[in-house]
């Protein structure tokens, strides 16, 4: 099984294949050029890993939450390219994505958003908390319980507030590649029936501006 | 030569698969009208939401209607500007990874040139040169086509677009979105010389066009003591046929410069009935072939986005895989480094 996946949701464009025995190539892209470079880091990604299209076994992608505008792009290329080859298509969370392919029973997984916004999801065992806004209102509503918390991604501002708050917490970078993890994770996960269905997660309604008469 | 064609340049998701420039196989577009009529416009995030949701499935069912299979195509054609950058971001990312994956050339191209090139939909090539009234939403340009690679604007809109002015006086007159078409429907009911709107004349030697002076015209009147007793129907015939009269005089003025094999009418708001009529009265009183596409494609379409690539492929407008998007694309070919 060899999977390729693309992330465009967590700052940069990445993209990456794996087999059965790990990872056999990776590449980034600067997350503003993902339209302009994405396709080539992909081309180029196969020809390094000498993978055809035909022995890829399933496409994985980033669904956020994160850059809306890499998000889009990543997910247009991984639908496309799933349409054109008719393989399966998996989508992974941008939380799956920072907690890696080896999660541990609790985390705490944060994603900046647009300037002062941050999306959040709290792991505790079986039990899930997510929680959209700015840093304060997020981590007031996660109720965080006492002892060390791992925290995954850890935006600055995010650290600030759980220190003000006295939590401790041990904190782990955001994956220089997002891509690697996404394939890493997708050898194990079922793709939906319908790649159609795969829908980015935002985490946040759209900011409408109403049309205004001049 | 069979072509996919990808339109997501505002708030329609649009596919179709067109042979030789010409003849439409399948046509799908999904208007997004439902998710923004309450905000009584687009907007342009939720409208870049829905094309990531709906663009694959399009594509899928363009080719279920045509009974092809995507291997079949020969190229891919896509709307790389003008247009809201979310939208067309999307647009252009599924083309080039199609055309990555089918190893087929990838064709980046104009909206504004797509509009034109809708005249040429299920039907004959029009002789060359031919005058093009290119009238939208985001457009108002008159356009000299000499030939598909060829084409001058002789006129541009200085303010508000044709269908810009219509959507805002719709609001004006308190009618639902997209408020162009339901505009129609009423004056349709209306007299056009009840009220004596303002007519933009333009600058000496310009085939320029104006329609905010129009548009604020109404506004006042609707807030005058007469405005508010007039009847609906008739502000809106007599609206409309300003912006008609404008429009036809352009046509006019630019056939008075110089002769040309046709006239073509694109754009969303060459859906209008009363310009419809009225430049299909003029044309056959001075003996000019008049060109208006169907309704289904004078608005936003993918097959008109098809068939401009097919004209325009022997300029070797062939894009990379670097394609961008432009929301500002210019309408000369050459603005984006081509011959």
């Amino acid at each position: 099984m060899i999977s390729l996946a693309l992330d465009g949701a967590l700052g940069a464009f990445s993209a990456a294949l794996a087999d059965d025995r790990g990872l056999l190539a990776q590449r980034r892209e600067d997350g503003k050029r993902a339209l302009e470079l994405g396709l080539a880091a992909v081309a180029s990604l196969m020809r390094e890993a000498r993978v055809g299209h035909e022995q890829i076994t399933r496409i994985a992608v980033g669904i956020g939450p994160g850059g809306f505008t890499g998000l889009r792009i990543a997910i247009s290329y991984a639908k496309a390219l799933s349409l054109a080859w008719r393989i399966p298509l998996v989508p992974i969370s941008s939380f799956d994505m920072l907690e890696g392919d080896a999660p541990s029973d609790r985390a705490l997984a944060v994603v900046a958003g647009r300037p002062g916004i941050i999306y959040a999801r709290f792991r505790d065992g079986r039990n899930e908390t997510r929680a959209g806004g700015t840093t304060a209102e997020v981590l007031g509503r996660l109720a965080l319980p006492e002892g060390r918390i791992p925290v995954f991604g850890a935006p600055e501002d995010a650290l600030a507030v759980l220190a003000e708050r006295g939590i401790d917490v041990e904190c782990i970078p955001a994956p220089t590649y997002p891509a690697a993890v996404a394939a890493l994770i997708a050898r194990v996960r079922e793709a939906p029936a319908q790649s159609h269905a795969i829908r980015p997660d935002y985490g946040e309604l759209p900011a409408a501006k109403i049309p205004r008469l001049s | 030569m069979l072509l996919l064609g990808i339109e997501t340049s505002c708030d329609d998701t649009a596919t179709a698969l067109v042979r030789d420039g010409r003849h439409v196989l399948a046509s799908v577009s999904t208007d997004q009208d439902a998710f923004h009529a309450k905000y009584g416009g687009i907007v342009p995030e939720i409208a870049s939401r829905q094309h990531v949701a709906l663009l694959s499935a399009a594509v899928e069912d363009a080719l279920a209607r045509a009974k092809l299979a995507l291997e079949e195509v020969d190229g891919i054609a896509v709307t790389c500007g003008p247009g809201l950058i979310g939208s067309l971001v999307v647009g252009v990312a599924s083309a080039k990874a199609l055309a990555f994956a089918l190893e087929k050339p990838l064709y980046g191209v104009n909206h504004l040139h797509g509009h034109i090139f809708a005249a040429f939909l299920d039907r004959a090539e029009p002789q060359y040169p031919f005058l093009a009234l290119l009238v939208s939403g985001g457009h108002s340009q008159v356009v000299r086509v000499e030939s598909p690679t060829r084409m001058e604007i002789l006129g541009r809109t200085k303010d508000d677009a044709a269908g810009e002015a219509y959507d805002k006086t719709a609001r004006l007159l308190g009618l639902p979105y997209p408020g162009g078409p339901e505009l129609d429907l009423l004056a349709q009911r209306g007299d056009p010389r009840a009220h004596a709107f303002p007519r933009h004349r333009p600058d000496r030697g310009t085939l320029d066009l104006s329609f905010s002076g129009l548009k604020t015209s109404v506004r006042y009147f609707l807030e005058s003591e007469d405005g508010k007793r007039a009847k609906k129907e008739d502000v809106a015939a007599s609206f409309q046929a300003a912006v008609v009269d404008v429009l036809i005089a352009r046509v006019a003025a630019a056939f008075a410069q110089r002769d040309y094999a046709a006239v073509v009418l694109s754009g969303g708001v060459a859906a209008n009935s009363a310009l419809q009529a009225a430049l299909r009265e003029w044309s056959a009183r001075n003996g000019v072939e008049a060109l208006i596409p169907p309704p289904q494609y004078c608005t936003d379409n993918a097959a008109m986005i098809a068939a401009a690539a097919y004209y325009q492929r022997d300029a070797a407008i062939v894009d990379p895989l670097t394609l961008s998007a432009d929301p500002n694309l210019s309408f000369s070919l050459s603005s984006r480094g081509r011959a």
